[in-house]
């Protein structure tokens, strides 16, 4: 018999028996498949000694212990200040050794941090909202039709965010989000509206969303027409 | 977290950006928080360790060698050496005590330090798999379902649960070899 897929050997780690013969015989025989079995089996024996509750963190005053004794500039956002406590390990002579060489080093890791810190990524950015917009329904559109728009900012990244609530759009159709400059009636498509009346859509970079500041919802046909066809909601975007 | 923001997580350690010890710190002190709570005898003991490791790596960053192992390995590697100097000062104290109240307790038996480690390494493993491997895997691993009855309980095709077993147990084996207790002398 060939070697055994891997698969058929996780589920004998697992401790499923091998309900083949020709399995167990292979198994006997084939010292490369039995190690790779007891290697698998130790490994799920360890998670099952860890047990599935995740690791607990340490609590909010280990990293001001940490933040004070090595005099950190600040303490980064989110993590409370509490009243540091001194260590009760006695520190013995490598911890000192250490700190002179740290010192030593400090000065250049200072000098060369800049030219290595453009790589690092941080924690990801917040997301903050930076525009918000409540769409009613046009004269000529489907009555009680209502929306919600938000402009969220992730570093860089502008989405917005359109939740609307209204008949599902003719057979044939959909709705499209567009942007609109009112003083120059121009407009820009933004993407489809899903069947449920959602869509998350990336802003195009570099959009002065002081001229496009009206949001509009339209009924489009798939007609191949690129243009705008005929508004349903449309709302201000408000800062 | 992936393994390039690992990497780049240790080269701003690495030249002293506090925000990376800070994302090292939440990235990594559970860790060393559960090696010294599963190994040390008092929380208080555990806390200390989980202190003295990230000031020492701190301080002596500029000895971190990526090419020898990854940061984590490294940190861990610190937090062990700390656990065992605290524990000999433990034994120390416990052999006086026991010479002065002139008992003979053997010490229980308890599982080794490597065993502890990587049992610890398991766990946060077992975290950073996709929620959906990670239901298969506990299903297997804690409620001893086999991979038919976690096919019918969840809904996936035989071979998906098959392959989510596979890969799962192959990563925890593979982050014990890079960061468990193996990878170091």
């Amino acid at each position: 018999m060939p070697h055994p897929d891997r698969e058929r050997l996780t589920l004998v780690a697992l401790g499923e028996q091998p309900v083949v013969d020709a399995l167990s015989a292979h198994l006997d025989q084939c010292a490369q498949c039995r190690s790779e079995v007891t290697a698998m089996r130790d490994t799920v024996a360890l998670a099952r000694e860890a047990g599935p509750a995740p690791l607990e963190a340490p609590p909010d005053h280990v990293w001001s212990s940490i933040a004070a004794e090595l005099a950190l500039e600040a303490d980064p956002p989110g993590s409370p200040v509490r009243p540091a406590r001194p260590s009760r390990r006695r520190r013995g002579l490598v911890v000192g050794a250490l700190a002179a060489a740290a010192a030593l080093v400090a000065a250049v890791a200072i000098a060369v941090a800049g030219a290595f810190t453009g790589g690092f990524t941080e924690d990801p950015p917040a997301t903050r909202q930076i525009a918000s917009a409540s769409l009613s329904a046009v004269a000529a559109g489907p009555p009680g039709a209502t929306g919600q728009v938000s402009v969220v900012e992730t570093g860089d990244e502008r989405r917005i965010e359109v939740s609307a609530t209204m008949p599902p759009p003719p057979e044939q159709g959909y709705y499209e989000v567009w942007l609109l400059d009112e003083r120059t009636d121009s407009m820009i498509a933004i993407g489809a509206l899903g069947e449920n009346g959602h869509g998350t859509f990336t802003m195009p970079a570099g959009l002065d969303m002081t001229g496009y500041s009206v949001v509009d919802v339209s009924a489009e046909r798939y007609d191949g027409d690129p243009a705008h066809a005929s508004s349903v909601l449309r709302g201000a975007l408000t800062s | 977290m992936t393994s390039d923001d690992e990497v780049r997580l240790a080269e701003g350690f690495v030249t002293g950006d506090e925000a990376a010890l800070r994302a090292a710190y939440d990235r990594w002190g559970r860790l060393v928080f559960a090696l010294g709570l599963r190994s040390l005898p008092d929380r208080v003991d555990a806390e200390d360790i989980t202190q003295q490791t990230f000031v020492t790596a701190w301080r002596g960053r500029h000895t971190f060698d990526p090419r020898r192992g990854t940061l984590p390995a490294w940190l861990l590697g610190i937090a062990r050496r700390q656990v065992a100097d605290r524990l000999r000062v433990l034994q120390r104290e416990a052999r006086l005590q026991r010479v002065l109240e002139r008992t003979e307790d053997p010490p229980a038996p308890e599982p080794s330090a490597d065993r502890v480690l990587d049992r610890i390494v398991a766990a946060d493993e077992l975290t950073h798999l996709v929620p959906q491997q990670r239901r298969v895997i506990e299903l297997a691993f804690y409620d001893d379902l086999t991979h038919a009855q976690i096919a019918a309980v969840t809904g996936l095709p035989l071979g998906t649960v098959k392959s989510h077993l596979r890969r799962g147990i192959e990563r925890l084996r593979t982050r014990r070899e890079v960061e468990g207790a193996a990878s170091r002398p």
